[in-house]
């Protein structure tokens, strides 16, 4: 058969299901599919929580310091939403963060205070740690074939278990007889203060790189390929230049501090190698079939072990800002943001995009999800219910999401 | 055998059902007589498989009706994947799901020895593990456990996808046997072949259309063929060798007393510029073998030599499970694991000239798609499989390995796959094609090891003499 005769094949066939007639034009004509209406309902939903709370505590609510605060404190937590997210990206679960983070805190603090290193060396050995911790997760599954969720959970045993070992349950920290942590490190003035603004420039330059990210995956997922080009640039860029206009009025960029711009800068990098390299690409392919991935050539086993390996040092890094914030290691200190991590972590797979997780997701999705329990606390409810708010809110969007998917999938 | 001037078991009268702008069926009339073996015959996307989804109750048709003479239940539809549960026995597998009452082993082994007997399995026990059976024995098992929860009508959708020709001929000359016992079986099929001289009836839907209904005594093999190919040419049926010298390319792959799955000993050499191909049953291990030259599987035992510096692409076996990732767009489906070709400055691939890559291998291999970013599931089967082809090559291979290139894949599909490999083995890859589907070695190889059930090559066949290969398939 020629290829004439194979391209005179085409017109007359249909798809036999889907929305979509034949050829390039059906399906993608309308400027937003079914699925991005669901997605785009759930983030008008947290805007509507936004906006009631806005009523009901007042305009107080609305104050871009205590905004910022909210993240700024729990850049921890959002540093683990995006270690677990980048493992459920590849189909893979890694319970052992939070214990990694409280042994990332102690390692920093006891490398500087009990063995007497300078603070650089203490956090490069605290995040290879990390590393180390994740090779053994790694190796765990893909080596030995453990259930991600039982060595994981094993390991938490182990890295938490070591922690109080340590420090024998005690908080460690800077006390009359040893010398202070470094004054860039923890204290006024220093990285884990929030008082200790990071300049103008550097805000509106993450905001740039944020605003250009999440308008290139919106155009990339939601808006039709029939416009024309330069309509859809000029749109995208009017809306992009408005955005971080918008941004900057709100004052929220006065009030960043260097732990919010560490989260950002996190993100916008684990976006971009998801997105943009093989390796990330490549992380999505083992997430969506193991087989599949397998014999499309690529090496599925080094994917897992790398996802594990990432988390664990990025758990490792969330431990230092922990290190930082508190000036000092206590045990079981991250313990409570597994829980939210995961939260948000899932709260991806509802809100801007197709049921899958995604980084820019789960970090809004985290953030909305603080605010929320913020929120909540300053209209009176105690700040016990916290672990509650979170819980409900992890059962609420997974059942949604699976919802959502099972009524995708029927059509 | 001929009972269709009997009364009909089941009468469809104008069936319709669309799906947004597309009409999956345009009027569907059929009636079906008691103990016919009707053969359902259509290209992928004529909508053979909404019909069945009718039938079997997943889908509403949006007018028409269906009426049955022997009450609602009397369908029942024998799916792909069979529904057994490998690890129980034929017994609790026919007694899986019935509510209400204690288990009563004896009197369960005797019911369903009636109903094995019923469709001639009188040697299989009803203490057998089903997945002790053999892949068309546990077909039969399917149907027998059909017929027992009440159907009077079996519709067997694609269960012989995969298997071994001898195991075809058995299964299907087991359904006209329960056919001849008075169950009405409807076997859904993309392979004419198959059923040519048993089935009593022949009903080819093209376009949501009854295009073809008659009993077997009066219609022709290549009628049938014509009516299938919607009036496409055939005059390219017999294919072209896609090189006339066999052993004049340079070797890209030499495997040497390689033992892989249930194969071996087995000697194989793959030539640039022509077409190699392994065919035998479906447990001689042939895929394993041809997952072996594409580098996928490690040999348990032997020497594989690579030329240099190649690379290397698969089109695997099992398309569901292998090959697609569902979840993903036809983009994402058509580039995975070929990103060393986009790659550009800082490790970041250049997306733009990746999107293009897969907009031009989409149109090359003519990919029905509303657009790339259509995820992938969405799509037909015949689709999907170009789709996976396209993976194969949107980064030129030196060596390509296609396993079951054309499994449940329609006519026409079936013979544009077979121009893209003949062309891109002309253009100097090396192709192995590892197949139990005796078309794809006559549509493409230049040279067939031929697997016996031991897994050991019984000879090899070069292009010429396939005819009697042929003979033994048939």
């Amino acid at each position: 058969m020629t290829a004439h005769d194979t391209d005179r094949v085409s017109p007359e066939r249909t798809v036999e299901s889907g929305s979509g007639a034949p050829g390039n034009a059906g399906g993608s004509d309308r400027l937003v599919s079914r699925e991005s209406v669901a997605s785009i309902a759930t983030s008008l939903a947290f805007v509507a929580v936004f906006v009631i709370f806005v009523f009901w505590l007042g305009g107080d609510f609305y104050e871009p310091k205590v905004r910022m605060f909210d993240i700024s404190r729990s850049a921890p937590q959002l540093i683990l939403t995006i270690a677990v997210v980048v493992c459920l990206c590849a189909q893979q679960f890694d319970l052992s963060v939070a214990a990694v983070a409280t042994g990332g805190a102690f390692i920093t603090i006891g490398l500087y205070l009990d063995a007497g290193l300078p603070m650089g060396l203490a956090i490069a050995i605290t995040v290879v740690t990390g590393l180390l911790a994740g090779l053994i997760n790694g190796l765990l599954v893909t080596k030995l074939g453990v259930n991600a969720f039982i060595a994981t959970l094993g390991t938490t045993g182990l890295f938490a278990g070591l922690t109080v070992v340590y420090s024998d349950g005690h908080v460690i920290g800077p006390t009359a007889t040893t010398r202070p942590l470094p004054s860039w490190f923890s204290g006024p003035g220093s990285l884990g203060d929030f008082q200790n603004k990071a300049p103008l420039w550097l805000g509106l330059l993450i905001t740039a790189a944020l605003v250009v990210a999440l308008l290139s995956s919106f155009d990339q997922r939601f808006v039709s390929r029939t416009l024309p080009a330069g309509t859809r640039f000029g749109i995208l860029g009017g809306v992009g230049i408005l955005l971080v206009l918008g941004i900057y009025w709100t004052g929220l960029l006065d009030a960043m501090d260097y732990m919010a711009v560490i989260v950002f800068v996190v993100a916008l990098l684990v976006w971009l190698v998801l997105t943009y390299t093989a390796v990330g690409q490549s992380v999505y392919a083992v997430g969506g079939s193991e087989r599949a991935a397998t014999f499309a050539g690529i090496r599925t086993g080094r994917v897992a072990l790398g996802t594990f390996m990432f988390s664990g040092a990025l758990a490792a890094v969330a431990g230092v800002l922990i290190a930082a914030t508190q000036g000092s290691a206590a045990p079981s200190v991250a313990d409570p943001l597994l829980l939210p991590a995961y939260a948000g972590a899932f709260l991806s797979t509802v809100i801007l995009s197709r049921g899958r997780f995604h980084i820019w997701g789960a970090v809004i999705g985290s953030i909305a999800l603080v605010y929320i329990t913020s929120g909540l606390i300053v209209g009176g409810v105690h700040y016990t219910w916290t672990q509650v708010i979170n819980g409900l809110v992890l059962i609420v969007t997974v059942s949604l999401s699976t919802y959502l998917h099972r009524r995708q999938a029927r059509h | 055998m001929d009972t269709h001037d009997t009364e009909p078991v089941i009468e469809i009268v104008n069936l319709t059902k669309r799906f947004g702008r597309t009409e999956a069926l345009r009027g569907i009339n059929l009636s079906v007589g008691a103990g016919e073996l009707v053969a359902l015959l259509g290209p992928n996307g004529a909508g053979k498989s909404t019909l069945i989804k009718i039938l079997d109750g997943v889908y509403q048709p949006d007018s028409g009706s269906i009426s049955s003479r022997l009450g609602e239940r009397s369908i029942g539809v024998v799916h792909q994947d069979l529904g057994l549960v490998p690890t129980m026995t034929v017994a609790e597998n026919l007694f899986l799901g019935f509510r209400g009452r204690l288990r009563h082993p004896r009197a369960e082994a005797d019911a369903t020895a009636a109903a094995l007997r019923r469709v001639g399995l009188q040697d299989v026990s009803p203490h057998a593990l089903v997945s002790a059976l053999s892949l068309g024995q546990q077909a039969m098992v399917a149907v027998a456990r059909t017929l027992h929860r009440g159907a009077q009508v079996v519709v067997v959708d694609e269960v012989t996808a995969g298997l071994h020709p001898h195991e075809v001929r058995w299964l299907v000359d087991q359904l006209r046997h329960a056919a001849s016992n008075g169950a009405t079986v409807v076997m859904v099929t993309h392979k004419l072949r198959e059923v040519i001289d048993v089935a009593t009836r022949f009903v080819v839907i093209v376009d949501g259309l009854v295009s073809l209904d008659k009993p077997a005594g009066q219609v022709s093999y290549d009628h049938l063929v014509e009516v299938l190919s919607s009036g496409r040419s055939l005059s390219t049926e017999a294919g072209t060798p896609a090189s006339s010298t066999s052993d004049s390319g340079e070797v890209r792959c030499t495997l040497t007393g390689v033992w892989a799955g249930a194969a071996g000993p087995i000697d194989l050499t793959v030539r640039a510029g022509m077409v190699t191909a392994l065919t035998g049953p479906l447990g001689s291990g042939l895929h394993e073998i041809a997952y072996v030259v594409a580098g996928l599987l490690k040999p348990t035992r032997g020497t594989v030599d690579v030329a240099r510096g190649i690379r290397r692409t698969c089109v695997p076996a099992h398309r569901e499970t292998e090959g697609v990732f569902a979840e993903e767009t036809v983009a994402f489906n058509l580039t995975a694991g070929a990103w060393r070709h986009w790659l550009g400055p800082g490790g970041f691939l250049r997306v733009r000239r990746q999107r293009r890559d897969a907009q031009a291998m989409a149109e090359l291999l003519s990919v029905k798609t509303p657009s790339l970013d259509t995820k992938v599931s969405t799509l037909s089967g015949g689709n999907q499989q170009k789709t996976l082809l396209g993976r194969a090559l949107v980064d030129p291979p030196d060596l390509l390995v296609l396993c079951e290139p054309t499994r449940g894949v329609d006519v026409a599909t079936r013979r544009e796959i077979y121009a893209q490999v003949r062309r891109v083995a002309a253009e100097g890859t090396a192709v192995l094609v590892a197949s139990t589907d005796f078309e794809d070695i006559a549509a493409l190889a230049d040279r067939t090891g031929v697997l016996d059930n031991a897994g050991t090559i019984m000879r090899w066949v070069e292009r010429n003499d396939l005819k009697q290969l042929l003979a033994e398939f048939v």
